[in-house]
């Protein structure tokens, strides 16, 4: 305890794991929000929103980790995690619109016509699409807000984080996996830096563990060595297991499956075995649709939540970060039998980016229709607090707001600079210009 | 953060450990040298810039990567719980994670010391046992000697502290050693000078212990 402090001094700084954001920080990630937004609702991305509350449920992946919170007889628990509820959404969703029966009966906002004669003849190759639908419907998601995490907070690991995210769910597709990983590569150039996406494949992993024989409880433990590339672990936990020579050296050579796409030939010869080699061949034809591949990298040995992901997962990284930015996956069958998805961490990018300013009023005025047609053409006005024209100057100084608006007139309060004179000039053009009548405007 | 320079910054401790891990750095290919002035924190040479500091910060240090790499035993990393790869097992350092008792004492385990409580819950947890467990900065030894704790959890090298003590180790938690560790940015966008330093170093050390077990 500091003795020199006044006993009665109040807590100002926000818990230990949040966050206070002022202007300068809050508009940083407001832009980043709808910088991303935009971007994920140009590739057709339709927002959602689920309830930051929710019933505490022991099978929930990040139960262990959530907030508990006690109402009444309920036990409830803060969002930890927004994947299962959209995935909950979605079943909702489901369970009032099933599109079997609308396919069938050729509901046209789900699917044309043509495709929807086609659905009742045998499945082939081209088909797939279709067989997908009929299992569920395809929906593209994207989600934005807070999460929260009870654990010792780190300057990694915050309890409060806010997460970006979109889900594209009801096909297992490559073209699905490839859609994931140009939006992953596009979410970190559109926030103005350079990306570097690393994929991996925990489902191939745990097809190795499995054909080793190790029992489901043990492979976490495994896995983990794998994916800390600790060739030292690994070699002691396998050491118990009767292995054949060549599946010994794979395993032993997946934390270093690492690198460009030759990774994959490595792969292929170290992995013969059908199904893992079904997996390098989807790996490739995952890269194979990418024209440029300089910003993509593979890590076999991607290893965590084994359990979890099924399919091709990925992080995107970027020099500036120590930490990755986002990461994500495919998990069929973990939440719905077809899904994939990915979340970026908004602390973590806002973290590198440099501050934008946050919006400072440009004029503070009393004259209110002036201002209406000012804030109309998209300038920030504050409405004065001030009567006389004395003390509206003199707050004006106190705001650093260059102008004010007195009656109609517009009155630099600053040294005029050349720029400041653009802009006086613009203003003055705003409010001279004809707007179409007041009341029409205000009734629109 | 990161730094753009493609130059390698590696967090080392101080005393031993530093010293066998520049000679092996050194035969892996890293020109590790020390600034003249010995109150140094930071030491620059032509391949990397080189941080001493005390074991445990090491894993902060990479983990938030400010440095690239690091050398630090596995217990410190364990401690640590940093996200971090540990793609080396260097073979220096070695020593083991004990639970530690009194000779003789048959009593129930309630409460156990530690410099390192992470570990000690987590073993504690494993093995199902509900004892309490307290952070000790050194000597811990001694919290089961006076009755502070009914057990300690600590590294054995060589075993005389606790014969001098009169304790005993009851079950070894793990087998130390001298790990390196590389932060997870740092080893896809250093991949040119890390992938053949660790290369290097596995090489180096498996050399070493051939001629350990062949002598």
């Amino acid at each position: 305890m500091d003795s020199t402090a006044p006993p009665t001094a109040p807590r100002l700084a926000p818990l230990t794991g949040t966050k206070d954001s002022l202007p300068a920080l809050s508009a940083t990630r407001w832009q980043v929000m709808s910088t991303l937004r935009a971007l994920y609702s140009s590739w057709g991305y339709a927002p959602v929103e689920v309830p930051a509350i929710e019933p505490y449920d022991p099978t929930h992946p990040a139960a262990a980790r959530a907030f508990k919170l006690v109402d009444g007889s309920d036990v409830l628990m803060l969002r930890a995690d927004f994947t299962p509820s959209i995935s909950r959404l979605i079943q909702a969703q489901e369970a009032g619109l099933r599109p079997t029966a609308a396919i069938k009966a050729g509901s046209p906002q789900l699917i044309s016509p043509e495709v929807a004669s086609s659905i009742d003849k045998p499945p082939n190759e081209g088909n797939a699409f279709v067989d997908d639908l009929q299992s569920t419907g395809v929906y593209r998601y994207q989600y934005s807000g807070a999460l929260w995490q009870a654990h010792t907070p780190t300057i990694i690991n915050p309890r409060e984080f806010t997460q970006i995210g979109l889900e594209l769910i009801g096909s297992a597709s490559t073209r699905a996996d490839v859609e994931l990983i140009h939006l992953a590569r596009e979410s970190v150039r559109a926030v103005g830096l350079v990306p570097r996406v690393d994929l991996g494949n925990p489902g191939l992993i745990r097809k190795l563990l499995d054909l080793a024989g190790i029992p489901k409880a043990d492979q976490e433990r495994v896995a983990t060595t794998i994916d800390r590339k600790d060739v030292a672990g690994l070699s002691s936990l396998l050491e118990p297991y009767t292995l054949a020579p060549d599946l010994r050296n794979a395993l032993l050579a997946t934390p270093d499956l690492y690198g460009g796409v030759d990774v994959l030939d490595r792969a292929h010869k170290l992995m013969p075995w059908p199904d893992v080699a079904d997996d390098v061949r989807h790996f490739e034809a995952v890269i194979a649709e990418f024209e440029d591949v300089s910003e993509l990298h593979i890590d076999l040995a991607m290893a965590r939540r084994l359990d979890y992901y099924t399919g091709i997962t990925f992080r995107a990284y970027t020099t500036e970060s120590a930490q990755p930015l986002l990461g994500g996956g495919r998990y069929d069958g973990a939440l719905l039998p077809h899904a994939a998805g990915f979340a970026l961490g908004l602390e973590r990018v806002v973290t590198v980016l440099p501050h934008v300013y946050a919006e400072a009023p440009l004029v503070v005025s009393n004259d209110d229709v002036a201002a209406r047609r000012l804030r109309a053409a998209g300038y920030s006005v504050s409405r004065a607090l001030a009567t006389s024209p004395t003390s509206l100057r003199a707050e004006a100084v106190v705001m650093d707001v260059p102008f004010v608006l007195m009656n109609g007139q517009l009155e630099a309060v600053k040294e005029l600079t050349p720029e400041l004179e653009n802009l006086q000039h613009a203003l003055q053009v705003s409010l001279n210009a004809d707007t179409p009548d007041e009341n029409t405007t205000a009734s629109i | 953060m990161l730094k753009a320079t493609k130059k390698l910054t590696i967090a080392l401790p101080k005393g031993r450990v530093r010293d066998t891990s520049m000679a092996l750095l050194q035969e892996a290919g890293l020109n590790l040298t020390l600034d003249g002035n010995s109150r140094a924190l930071r030491h620059e040479s032509e391949d990397a810039t080189m941080f001493e500091l005390r074991n445990s910060d090491v894993p902060t240090y990479v983990e938030l990567g400010i440095a690239d790499a690091g050398i630090v035993g596995k217990d410190v990393l364990l401690e640590s719980q940093s996200n971090v790869y540990e793609p080396v097992d260097l073979g220096f350092a070695r020593c083991h994670m004990s639970l530690i008792r009194a000779r003789g004492d048959k009593g129930p385990i309630r409460r156990v010391a530690s410099k390192y409580p992470n570990v000690a819950a987590t073993y504690l947890q494993r093995m199902g046992s509900t004892a309490e467990v307290i952070k000790l900065a050194g000597n811990v030894e001694l919290a089961c000697l006076t009755g502070l704790a009914d057990a300690v959890v600590d590294i054995v090298e060589t075993g005389s502290t606790l014969r001098a003590n009169n304790l005993e180790e009851l079950n070894v938690l793990f087998y130390s050693s001298a790990r390196l560790i590389v932060n997870r940015t740092s080893l896809k966008f250093k991949d040119a000078q890390l992938r053949p330093l660790i290369a290097n170093l596995r090489q180096a050390v498996q050399a070493e212990a051939s001629v350990l077990y062949n002598a």
